[in-house]
C-alpha cells in the first residue's frame, strides 16, 4: 500500500492517487471541521473547500513532510477563515468560553480545586449520556482547546504533530491540553 | 492518563459525511482540472501565435541590420577572398562581431525560442487537452 506522501506526490499527474487520499482522510477532516463549526452544512462546505485547496497547492507539498499535517493545517486555517467570518457577520457577539463554571477573569474555581488529574474516575464511564455530555463539554471549550484534545485523543495525533498544525510552540500546546483536559473533567464529573 | 482519556473519546459520536461529498470534491477537482487545462491550452497557442508573428518582422529587421551594418558583406569574404581572411583572421574576427546586429539577432532567437517552446507545450499536453477540455 502507497504511503500518503507517496500519494501526494502521484496526484500530481494521477487523479485516482488524489481521490485515494481524499476517501483515506474524508471522514477525519470532516469531523475535525464539524467539532469547529458545529454545523454539518457548513462542515460540509468547509471539507470540500479543504480538499479543493489541498489539490490546488499539491505541488507545494514537501514530502519530506507528513502529509497528515500538512492537510490539517489546511483544514485548520479554512475552519478558522469561517469561523472569524461568521464571528464577524454575527457582530462578535458569539463566544465560546467555559462559560458554565468560569468567572468574568477566566478563572474556574472548581479547576483549581481539583487535585487529582491523572485520571478519571469511574462514574464518568457510568453515565448513561456520556456521548450527548461529552459532545456538550466540547462544545463549551474554546475552538482550539477542542481542536488539540480531538486531535490528540481521536485522529491520535502527537503534541509535536498538533503544534505544527495549529502553528503555536508545543509547551503552549501542552499547557491548553492540560486546561482543556482539567476543564472536560469538571464538566463532566459535575454534570449530572 | 491517556488510555483513560482516549477512552473516554472513544465515546465522541464520529459524524458520517454525506455519500455525495466524495464525488462532489471529486467533481470539482475535475472541474478545477478542466479550467486550468483550458487556460493553459488558450495561453500557449496565444503565446505560440504570437511568437510566430512576432518571428516575421523580426528576420525582416535581421536581415535589414546584416545588410546595414555589412555583416553580410563581411561574411561573404569567407568564400570570396578566404585567403586575405585567414591572413587578417583576428582583425576580421573583431570585425564580423562588431558588425553583427545583436538586438536583432536576439529578437529572431526569442521569437524562434519562444515558439519552439510552445509549441513543445502544446504537444507534451495535448493528451491531458484533449481529456480534460
Amino acid at each position: 500500500m502507497r504511503t500518503d506522501e507517496e500519494l501526494a506526490k502521484l496526484s500530481l499527474k494521477d487523479d485516482k492517487a488524489f481521490a485515494e487520499l481524499v476517501s483515506r482522510y474524508l471522514k477525519r477532516i470532516y469531523n475535525f471541521v464539524y467539532r469547529y463549526v458545529q454545523n454539518r452544512n457548513d462542515a460540509e462546505d468547509i471539507a470540500q473547500g479543504v480538499f479543493i485547496k489541498a489539490w490546488k497547492n499539491i505541488k507545494k507539498f514537501n514530502p519530506d513532510r507528513k502529509f497528515k499535517v500538512w492537510l490539517f493545517v489546511i483544514a485548520k486555517n479554512t475552519a478558522f477563515d469561517w469561523l472569524r467570518k461568521s464571528r464577524s457577520a454575527s457582530g462578535g457577539k458569539k463566544t465560546l468560553t467555559f462559560s458554565q463554571f468560569e468567572t468574568d477573569e477566566g478563572e474556574n474555581p472548581l479547576i483549581e480545586n481539583l487535585e487529582d488529574t491523572a485520571s478519571l474516575p469511574p462514574e464518568i464511564f457510568a453515565k448513561k449520556e456520556l456521548e450527548k455530555e461529552l459532545e456538550i463539554a466540547l462544545k463549551n471549550l474554546n475552538p482550539i482547546d477542542r481542536a488539540i484534545l480531538t486531535l490528540h485523543y481521536s485522529d491520535e495525533l502527537t503534541f509535536e504533530e498538533i503544534s505544527e498544525i495549529l502553528g503555536k510552540p508545543m509547551n503552549t500546546v501542552k499547557s491548553r491540553h492540560q486546561r482543556a483536559i482539567l476543564k472536560l473533567r469538571t464538566y463532566l464529573m459535575h454534570q449530572k | 492518563m491517556r488510555q483513560d482519556y482516549k477512552k473516554l473519546f472513544s465515546h465522541l459520536k464520529v459524524e458520517e459525511p454525506p455519500a455525495h461529498l466524495f464525488i462532489n470534491i471529486l467533481k470539482q477537482v475535475e472541474k478545477n482540472q478542466r479550467t486550468y487545462a483550458r487556460n493553459r491550452f488558450i495561453f500557449n497557442t496565444v503565446a505560440l501565435m504570437v511568437s510566430v508573428v512576432a518571428l516575421i518582422p523580426a528576420v525582416y529587421f535581421l536581415i535589414s541590420e546584416m545588410t546595414q551594418s555589412g555583416f553580410y558583406r563581411y561574411l561573404m569574404l569567407i568564400f570570396s577572398d578566404s585567403g586575405i581572411v585567414a591572413n587578417y583572421w583576428q582583425n576580421f574576427g573583431f570585425l564580423l562581431l562588431e558588425s553583427l546586429p545583436v538586438l536583432s539577432l536576439t529578437m529572431v532567437l526569442a521569437a524562434f525560442f519562444g515558439l519552439f517552446y510552445f509549441f513543445r507545450r502544446i504537444l507534451a499536453n495535448s493528451k491531458f487537452y484533449l481529456i480534460k477540455i
